[in-house]
């Protein structure tokens, strides 16, 4: 009895606020590690790449996100960290 | 060799950036990039594109420099070429950083612009501007401005380099 009451919690819809994918609903937006200017809204103050739930970037977006910021930082448009 | 490797490695699209130490004369920026297409023709590749980016501030210190001259380079050719040039980037001081991309797995028989394949020595004008319109949209939490070469930093480089030319 218990244990249904809180499966039935877990189960209750929760009131999430869902972005729209920005690449997805605008074409001209493309995703380019030569373009840092882009990339830089979606990596934190510390320089970490933010995650697509939080950003609201499907997961396809967000895999090729990943790869163009690796990139990026490999050619020091954009840092491995900020902590210096 | 080149015919045989032309059979067994299909032609590709590669675009291939590299740093340059921030202080290298033009002569020597022109230098390299002669190299570079000299080892394309050599392993029967064609060069497609070059581009002077200039000098920009780089987002993390290599080799002690804090930032370096960008060179933008595309190319058809196989992967025995993007070997061999990476291999010449290594051997060259100047060369700071190098990284091969990939850009498409079928060479395109476009035409080549000579346009492209111009490389201009002198300080190119380089950052874009960073536009606001996504932020916005996202309405994330500005992130703070990495540092960017600014206008006042590359006056002092062209001063610099007005002597060579
Ligand atoms: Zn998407």
């Amino acid at each position: 009895m218990k244990q249904q009451d809180l499966n039935a919690e877990k189960e209750a819809p929760r009131k999430v606020r869902r972005r729209g994918c920005p690449f997805c609903s605008d074409a001209a937006m493309t995703i380019d590690y030569k373009d840092p200017g882009t990339l830089k809204y979606f990596i934190s103050e510390r320089g970490k790449i933010v995650p697509g739930r939080v950003s609201g970037v499907c997961a396809k977006h967000q895999r090729e996100l990943t790869t163009a910021v690796k990139r990026a930082r490999v050619i020091a448009f954009l840092p491995f960290t900020t902590n210096y | 060799m080149a015919e045989a490797q032309k059979k067994e490695h299909p032609l590709r699209e590669y675009e291939v950036i590299y740093i340059l130490k921030p202080d290298v004369t033009k002569e020597v920026a022109e230098k390299v990039a002669t190299r570079v297409a000299d080892v394309i023709t050599r392993m029967g590749g064609t060069l497609t594109r070059i581009e002077n980016w200039g000098r920009r501030m780089l987002a993390y210190e290599i080799a002690h420099s804090k930032r370096g001259l960008y060179v933008y380079v595309t190319y058809r050719g196989d992967g025995a070429l993007v070997a061999e040039l990476e291999r010449n980037f290594r051997m060259l001081d100047e060369v700071i950083r190098f990284q091969s991309v990939k850009i498409a797995d079928e060479a395109s028989a476009n035409e080549v612009s000579s346009d492209a394949l111009h490389f201009e020595a002198d300080d190119a004008p380089a950052e874009e501007e960073q536009g606001l319109t996504l932020e916005q949209r996202l309405g994330l939490a500005a992130s703070p401005n990495r540092e960017y070469q600014s206008q006042d930093e590359l006056s002092d480089e062209e001063e610099a380099m007005e002597e060579f030319s």
